[in-house]
């Protein structure tokens, strides 16, 4: 059995274990741990910086959404009040052309009135006339005066109506 | 057959290579030291080889170092628990080490002593009594693996518990259990010892018959299951229950 | 002498027998839970691990001590 246990073997297995253990702890499970870490840091940070600016550019989109919506409606409204304006406008204008146009006929038809008044009362004048003329030589004296005139007047106005 | 039995008991006996006597004590270096030597030449080597130059995105040699890497951080995770990561080093290291301990005697082609002494009959090699066997075949070294990692098991819990939550947890649940966990520490190394020692030393005495039986063809494939799979299957498990009790001494 | 030493350990390793009764018990149990619940089967992985390295320990500890028996004089 003696020679089976050997202390020495037993110092050096001891020693070589430790040796190694710092050695491939510096060498091996270190740097790669650490190096694995720095690159999932890094990829992470990546991948949160990736989001954030999608984040930002969808607020800027929004926002420029937004925008390009007042600007938009600002136009409708504009193009919207210039219509109306324009409407307005026209109607007033036909409005005061046709008012225009009123005035002219009725002005039109009061000359019409007015002439044909005077027409009439020339040409009752000249029938008066006409007739008194026609009398007094149908009588041969004058019959030129108040009452005859009265008298013919009358008769025409009779005839006339 | 005596010639046999004398072989397999060399085997089981260390056997010196350098001998040394320093101030009245042995000191002298065993094939298992020097085997293990040759064990951490060639991780040192590999690490060194495997972690130059990081880059961002990692291709070839660098993902198997990652893969390797991000393979204890997950074990540790997960027998461990939260404070898993303090302990991916040791876990790894251990791990690393006996992997390649245990497969080592699959480069057995390497000629031992004998061997050379057989080829040459130069005087040099008759007492050159070197041959790559796992080191785990020898019942010292994995008695004092087993010992660091009780001694890595109670540094953990004084770690993270401090002296005085580390003294209490052995009256956790219950006082009564306190015979039982001092118990435990002395059980635990020796079944992680005795386990490991005997299946690498019974899988180092099949190959050995094997070897003796038919010395080609065969002993290749059987290679396969006595020296890789059940190799590494025993790391796992040393490694595995190692972490198991540094998760209970932690949490 | 020899013969009986023989014999005892063979007898030893008899504990064999049990271990492989232990293994295959925990083993199919752990491909009946592996197949009922597929997902569990990472953690089952490594309960069965660990049971089969806890059962097999007893025929490794009845193999050394064989092994010493016979081999150590």
């Amino acid at each position: 059995m003696g020679g089976i246990l050997n202390i020495p073997t037993c110092i050096y297995t001891a020693l070589n274990l430790v040796v190694l253990y710092f050695i491939l702890k510096k060498l091996l499970f270190k740097p790669v741990s650490e190096f694995m870490e720095k690159r999932a840091n890094s990829i992470r940070e990546a991948i949160d910086k990736a989001e954030s600016d999608k984040l930002e550019a969808l607020e800027m989109k929004n926002k420029y959404d937004k925008e390009l919506k007042d600007v938009k409606d600002k136009a409708q409204k504009i193009i919207m009040e210039a219509q109306e304006k324009a409407q307005l406008e026209y109607e007033k204008i036909i409005q005061k052309a046709r008012d225009e146009a009123e005035k002219i006929m009725e002005e039109a038809d009061r000359e019409v009135e007015r002439q044909r008044i005077e027409n009439i009362k020339n040409v009752r004048e000249e029938i008066v006339n006409l007739a008194l003329e026609a009398a007094s030589k149908v009588i041969e004296c004058n019959m030129d005066t108040k009452e005859n005139r009265e008298l013919v007047n009358r008769f025409i106005d009779e005839r006339i109506a | 057959m005596e010639e046999f039995v004398n072989e397999l008991q060399g085997l089981m006996k260390s056997n010196k290579i350098i001998e040394i006597n320093l101030f009245g004590f042995d000191l002298s270096i065993t094939d298992s030291v020097v085997v293990m030597w040759i064990v951490m030449a060639i991780l040192i080597v590999l690490s060194v080889v495997f972690t130059r130059k990081l880059k961002t995105i990692p291709e070839g040699k660098q993902s198997i170092v990652e893969v390797i890497v991000e393979f204890f951080n997950n074990f540790a995770k997960d027998c461990v628990g939260e404070h898993g990561k303090l302990f991916v080093p040791y876990i790894g290291t251990i791990f690393l080490l006996l992997i390649v301990s245990n497969i080592i005697a699959v480069f057995n082609i390497i000629p031992s002593g004998e061997d050379l002494y057989n080829l040459t009959h130069w005087e040099f090699f008759e007492n050159w009594n070197f041959a790559i066997r796992p080191p785990t075949k020898d019942i010292n070294v994995t008695l004092t693996l087993a010992l660091m990692s009780m001694v890595a098991v109670i540094t953990a819990g004084i770690k993270v518990k401090k002296v005085s939550g580390w003294l209490k947890s052995f009256l956790e649940p219950e006082p009564l259990i306190l015979p039982f966990k001092i118990f435990d520490y002395f059980i635990r190394p020796v079944s992680l010892c005795f386990r490991m020692f005997g299946n690498i030393l019974g899988a180092v005495i099949i190959m050995e018959l094997i070897y003796f039986a038919f010395p080609a063809v065969l002993p290749g494939f059987l290679s396969i299951y006595f020296d890789l799979f059940d190799g590494i299957l025993q790391a796992y498990v040393f490694v595995f229950l190692t972490s198991l009790y540094i998760g209970e001494a932690v949490e | 002498m020899t013969g009986i030493t023989a014999l005892a350990a063979s007898f030893c390793v008899l504990t064999g027998a049990a271990a492989g009764i232990g293994i295959s018990v925990a083993t199919s149990k752990a491909v009946q839970a592996v197949a009922r619940q597929p997902e569990a089967g990472d953690k089952i992985r490594n309960i069965i691990v660990l049971g089969a390295a806890l059962a097999e320990a007893t025929a490794v500890y009845a193999f050394i001590i064989a092994l010493l028996m016979v081999l150590v004089k």
